[in-house]
């Protein structure tokens, strides 16, 4: 949506103001979409090490290692953590029992200890080098070791762990204040107190920002904001007192007398509750207003990237140069693609057979196709010099698409994809045509696409307009 | 006459610069005493450095 160059300006220019009292920190799944990527020279590999150089310009308290961060292997990531890069994981060790990252960062804001400790998922990616030992293993002492340096100070975790078990780990440990997950199918999660726990995460791909503002007390629990308490309070007393009202003012049903006394005695009991718990509430909002307030207090935004937000000038440049980067290896790439199937004369071993071929029968349709934004899709690629990025050709070929996901096909694959399937053509929405093409009777396709098959590129990140029915008309073929 | 006009003059006026200074430091002990931490946090980036247009 807004690219990592108007995320950079957003973090600097929050993090400005705040430069005194601040912790930056991201909880994970940095640098990779993909589970595994590819031993060698990749575009991946390529736009991580520029994600990394960027993140080192802003100065990151913490980065927890994710298992999308290992799907480029431990190697690529211990290159940057000796370039003074802050990863952090307590749970990935080598075969001879070391931790390979630091397990937690402890930053001194305002007199305060702030330690940073960060939990690992198990990749999908197989790492012969290095485990992932379970958290249950560790956590018990790790938390004593940090607990023995920060007596009374905030404990944060960052955690790629799964939602279960970030659920046991808030429900056990009431040391920790603050959860940071980094779920990667997840929106933004309102900060959700578990035990003494605050449960958080931001939607993915950077679009948010998330921001904690936490005002200390003294006993390191976490205060449910006493005004708003006493204001939830006051509203149930209020409902209770309209409910007897109500009830009392009626006369006493002569069949139903027991159920009727039955309703008001519990109602009464519930008002005398409420009211002396609206007392307590009263002395502790008083308490926190005079600031002598023992609990710890929250409050919480997600800042979302805008489109007309300014762009980090430096971050700019470096994407520039990953870009060129990018086109070179990619060309590189491409031209041995090319020139291997020249040498061994094979042919594509796609079996979509391209809209003119389906513009044989179909002629009044393909005309229609034509018109269409879908039929000038790669071309839009090109004046943007994107046609040999493999992040952005898929949706802007003919690709088989099933279950909301374009089929697996090797970048060297994408970058020689045929002249004739460029663009989003019949195929992509209809299905493929080779079968149908020999017998049309026999092997039918679809009509209409599931929105499923459009919402794999038009996604809110590419498309936050895209509304499924009205962009569908706009592209239904003529009948007949 | 000119020197004593002088002292008369500004020992008040030091004096009340003096004031302002210690309550002016003292409100900027209070204001940084009561600083709230802020947590700037993300997560899931994964690999996305700009959209493809």
């Amino acid at each position: 949506m807004g690219g990592l160059s108007k995320k950079i300006f957003q973090i600097k220019s929050l993090s400005k103001e705040n430069t005194a009292n601040s912790l930056l920190v991201d909880s994970g799944n940095l640098l990779f979409k993909q589970t595994n990527i590819a031993d060698g020279p990749s575009q991946a590999r390529l736009a991580a090490s520029t994600i990394v150089e960027v993140y080192k310009t802003i100065g990151f308290d913490a980065v927890a290692v994710g298992p999308l961060d290992l799907a480029g292997g431990v190697l690529f990531l211990q290159q940057s953590k000796n370039d003074n890069f802050p990863w952090i994981s307590a749970n990935i060790f080598n075969e001879n029992e070391q931790l390979l990252f630091k397990p937690f960062v402890t930053k001194t804001i305002q007199d305060r200890e702030i330690t940073v400790f960060a939990l690992s998922g198990a990749p999908k990616r197989a790492l012969s080098d290095v485990y992932i030992k379970p958290w249950e293993d560790i956590l018990p002492s790790l938390l004593q070791r940090i607990r023995k340096k920060n007596r009374n100070g905030l404990i944060v975790l960052l955690s790629s762990l799964s939602d279960k078990e970030n659920q046991v780990i808030a429900k056990e440990y009431k040391d920790i204040h603050v959860l940071v997950s980094a779920h990667p199918r997840k929106g933004n999660v309102a900060p959700q107190l578990i035990n003494n726990t605050l449960l958080t995460q931001t939607a993915k791909q950077g679009k948010h920002q998330g921001l904690l503002e936490i005002t200390f007390g003294s006993s390191r629990l976490w205060g449910q904001n006493s005004q708003k308490k006493l204001a939830d309070l006051q509203n149930s007393l209020g409902s209770i007192n309209w409910q007897l009202q109500r009830l009392l003012k009626k006369s006493k049903p002569s069949g139903n007398a027991a159920k009727y006394e039955k309703t008001i005695t519990r109602l009464e009991d519930e008002k005398k509750s409420l009211a002396a718990e609206i007392n307590t509430m009263k002395d502790q909002a008083d308490e926190e207003r005079n600031g002598g307030t023992k609990e710890d207090n929250f409050t919480y935004r997600f800042i979302g990237l805008k489109k007309n937000m300014p762009n980090d000038q430096r971050t700019d440049e470096k994407i520039h140069t990953l870009n060129q980067e990018v086109r070179k290896l990619n060309a590189r790439l491409k031209q041995a693609k090319t020139a291997n199937r020249h040498i061994t004369g094979a042919k594509s071993s796609l079996s979509l057979i391209g809209h003119n071929a389906c513009g044989e029968c179909h002629e009044k349709q393909k005309i229609f196709w034509e018109s269409t934004r879908h039929a000038k899709a790669y071309n839009t690629l090109l004046t943007k010099n994107k046609n040999l990025d493999t992040n952005c050709l898929p949706c802007h070929l003919s690709m088989e698409i099933t279950k909301g996901a374009f089929a697996p096909l090797a970048p060297n694959m994408i970058l020689s994809y045929p002249e004739k399937l460029q663009s989003v053509g019949c195929e992509t929405c209809h299905g493929i045509g080779n079968k149908h093409s020999t017998d049309p009777e026999q092997f039918k396709l679809v009509l209409t696409p599931a929105s499923d098959i459009c919402l794999t590129c038009h996604t809110d990140e590419h498309d936050d307009n895209f509304i499924y029915k009205e962009k569908l008309e706009k592209v239904s073929c003529p009948a007949g | 006459m000119q020197k004593k006009i002088n002292v008369v003059f500004n020992v008040p006026v030091v004096l009340m610069l003096a004031i302002l200074y210690l309550f002016a430091s003292h409100c900027s002990a209070l204001a940084s005493q009561t600083e709230p931490l802020l947590i700037f946090y993300s997560d899931n980036v994964q690999g996305e450095t700009e959209p493809c247009g």
